[in-house]
């Protein structure tokens, strides 16, 4: 790779290499990727990432925030996530019952600790903050808006909800993932928070702040607060043009047999190098015709579990039928005994 | 840029996005300068090679014609690009060679008319590629995500809380274990997209096409079942990728029907028996069915069953008038 990016330190042959950070797990650069992701940390705009299916697009965001050194928060998107369950989200319903038995109403900070468990409870201690509190604001979001003292008498602490490398995190990698699971309204409502770095609370609550209470949470500049937001899409459903034209674009395509022994080898530096470049081919051949079937091609994912059980059960690559191999075939490869048939060509 | 602008809202990407890059990355050379601008959606190549499945790249600055060659910028280009030279056709020999498709008797089933190929003088090269002229589909780009959204989107419970049943519950002092909440709209469930190629449609084949990709952006692909139909829809067909032929069946997800109920243009008093045991086997399944139909609302069929949502398919429809016709639904 001829391309040297100037926001983070591409690894030696543009490996992230397995435990070359606490936790990380190998993940394969291309030019592509790290120019994207350059631009994006250069312009502060979402990255939007896109292609198959276990090509490497969640992992991007560990990959990355393991090379910045940053903290990672992470969402998995569905049909029913909505913007609050991203920002802040009121708990009502215990809130209510505390309203019932008389326990609402807020205390002093200077209250005695005893009567902890006596005391009116504060508006901010039924806010359960989402991803973009923490990554905006992680002292707040962990005091849930309230003074520290007034977080500490009603035990309304809260730990980090992400991974953060040992000792003081300088920036946040945001991955929100499988943006195109939600409802068409979502995108359009993230907006807010991804264009201003900044969102509401729900109507009638606050959040303390040095200036005092105020009714929104921002982050602070980029200088002082990086912050990297990696949005993943498979594809399945098409994203709002004014959501599209608000993020940096990268479309990973699926790796040719080289590129996937390369990964799998990387995965698996003790694994049977043979057995690797053979599973690597029968993906490879999978991909088309399965395309052709309308049905979803095996991934890198699929290659690293079939490499796995490969590995792990010492079973080898075989073109028999009837061979443990084809069990993995149609239990990792293609998870789907009709697919299978129609890629083997066989009858049963 | 100042903490200050960048706190305002920065709306979409435009070129000081690019400007600001390139200043700050400052690429070595022309293909990864070529590279950032292809990631912040300007033109010129992508950075690698192509994904397995195209991206949909809706926002695309890229000018047709435009060339990633160093220097082309300094080529002033045409106001109006004229349209594409069809290729010379190729020189064909003198003479007409003698054909050796020759009908063979007995060897068709009898009474079969002979094939169109067989009557008439085979062309050995087909007709030079015309330009296709862009085509405004009935749903515009701009209206069609919200109106589908619209037309097919299911309740479920989960939206805002339902006040007055909450408000109720505390003044009875019940204790609550689930907040009440309303009905929200979502496409989770999907839909079955029926359309009509019938002789009646033909002037409508081409949305039709385009509808089917509108509702697949719209609603997902895996959710987004397609059938097609010649007048009659409870004959319906999906034909899968190797072949298989799926028969229509009603089995509560929403229907969507592009069709002209076969009024032709003309105005019929009631819609063909047909339609409306088609509308009944969707009632049965608890299937909502909205039928998109091209002509005006003064040509439909008078006595359409009630629980069908039928909607003009046309580019004044808006996702508002959708939503107004299915409150206003029995």
């Amino acid at each position: 790779m001829s391309y040297t990016p100037k926001h983070f330190r591409l690894p030696e042959g543009g490996v992230l290499r397995k435990d070359s950070a606490p936790g990380a797990l190998p993940y394969v650069f291309s030019e592509a990727i790290a120019i994207a992701v350059n631009v994006a940390l250069a312009t502060h705009r979402p990255l939007l990432v896109s292609g198959d299916p276990g090509c490497g697009k969640s992992r991007l965001a560990d990959a990355v925030a393991a090379l910045k050194g940053w903290g990672l928060l992470s969402k998995t998107i569905t049909s029913r996530t909505r913007l609050e369950t991203l920002t802040a989200e009121v708990d009502q319903l215990r809130r209510l019952n505390d309203a019932q038995a008389g326990r609402l109403g807020g205390a002093a900070p200077d209250a005695d600790p005893q009567a902890a468990a006596t005391a009116r409870r504060p508006d901010g201690y039924y806010l359960n903050p989402g991803i973009f509190w923490w990554a905006f604001d992680p002292d707040g979001a962990r005091l849930r808006g309230l003074k520290e003292p007034e977080a500490r008498l009603h035990q309304a602490l809260l730990d980090y909800p992400g991974q953060r490398p040992e000792g003081k995190a300088t920036g946040t990698v945001l991955l929100i993932d499988e943006i195109d699971k939600a409802e068409p309204d979502l995108p359009n409502d993230l907006l807010e928070p991804l264009d201003r770095r900044r969102f509401d609370l729900p109507d009638g609550y606050l959040a303390q702040h040095d200036d005092g209470p105020r009714s929104w949470v921002e982050a602070p500049p980029p200088d002082a607060l990086r912050l990297l937001t990696i949005i993943t899409t498979n594809g399945e459903r098409e994203l709002p043009p004014a959501f599209l034209r608000r993020c940096v674009q990268l479309p990973i395509p699926n790796p040719d047999e080289d590129e996937l022994v390369k990964i799998a080898r990387h995965h698996y530096p003790e694994g049977d190098a043979d057995r690797i470049r053979a599973v690597a081919r029968i993906v490879h051949q999978f991909r088309d015709p399965a395309r052709k079937l309308q049905r979803r091609p095996p991934g890198t994912a699929e290659l690293l579990d079939a490499v796995a059980a490969c590995e792990e059960l010492g079973i080898q690559v075989s073109d028999d039928p009837a061979s443990v191999w084809s069990h993995i075939e149609r239990a990792v490869l293609t998870k789907d005994q009709d697919l299978w048939q129609a890629l083997r060509g066989t009858a049963g | 840029m100042s903490s200050l602008e960048d706190r305002d809202r920065r709306g979409e990407i435009h070129l000081g996005d690019l400007a600001r890059a390139l200043a700050e990355l400052q690429p070595r050379d022309q293909p990864h300068a070529a590279a950032i601008a292809a990631c912040l959606g300007f033109g010129l190549a992508a950075p690698s090679g192509q994904a397995s499945r195209p991206a949909r790249h809706v926002y695309d600055h890229r000018a047709p014609g435009a060339s990633a060659e160093p220097g082309a910028g300094t080529t002033p280009r045409p106001r109006v690009q004229a349209p594409p030279t069809p290729p010379r056709p190729v020189a064909l020999p003198e003479g007409t060679l003698p054909s050796r498709l020759v009908p063979r008797e007995g060897l068709s089933p009898p009474r079969e008319e002979p094939p169109d190929w067989l009557a008439e003088g085979a062309s050995a090269f087909p007709p030079p590629a015309e330009p296709s002229l862009a085509r405004a589909t009935l749903l515009p780009e701009r209206t069609a995500r919200h109106v589908l959204a619209a037309a097919l989107a299911t309740t479920r419970i989960g939206g805002d809380i339902h006040l007055g049943r909450l408000i109720a519950a505390v003044c009875r002092r019940e204790p609550l274990r689930d907040l009440p909440r309303r009905r929200e709209g979502t496409l989770q469930r999907g839909c079955h997209l029926l359309l009509d190629y019938s002789a009646g449609m033909v002037p409508f084949w081409s949305d039709l096409n385009a509808l089917a990709e509108q509702v697949r952006q719209v609603v997902g692909d895996a959710t987004t079942r397609v059938y097609s139909f010649d007048a009659h829809p409870r004959r319906a067909v999906h034909w899968t990728a190797a072949g298989d032929r799926l028969p229509w069946q009603a089995d509560g997800r929403p229907v969507l029907v592009a069709t002209d109920l076969g009024i032709q243009g003309r105005a019929p008093a009631a819609p063909s028996p047909d339609w409306e045991g088609f509308a009944a086997e969707c009632a049965r399944a608890g299937s909502p069915l909205v039928l998109l139909i091209p002509w005006p609302e003064a040509r439909w069929p008078r006595a359409f069953p009630g629980h069908a949502l039928l909607v003009h398919w046309g580019p004044r429809t808006t996702a508002g008038m959708v939503r107004r016709q299915a409150i206003a639904e029995p």
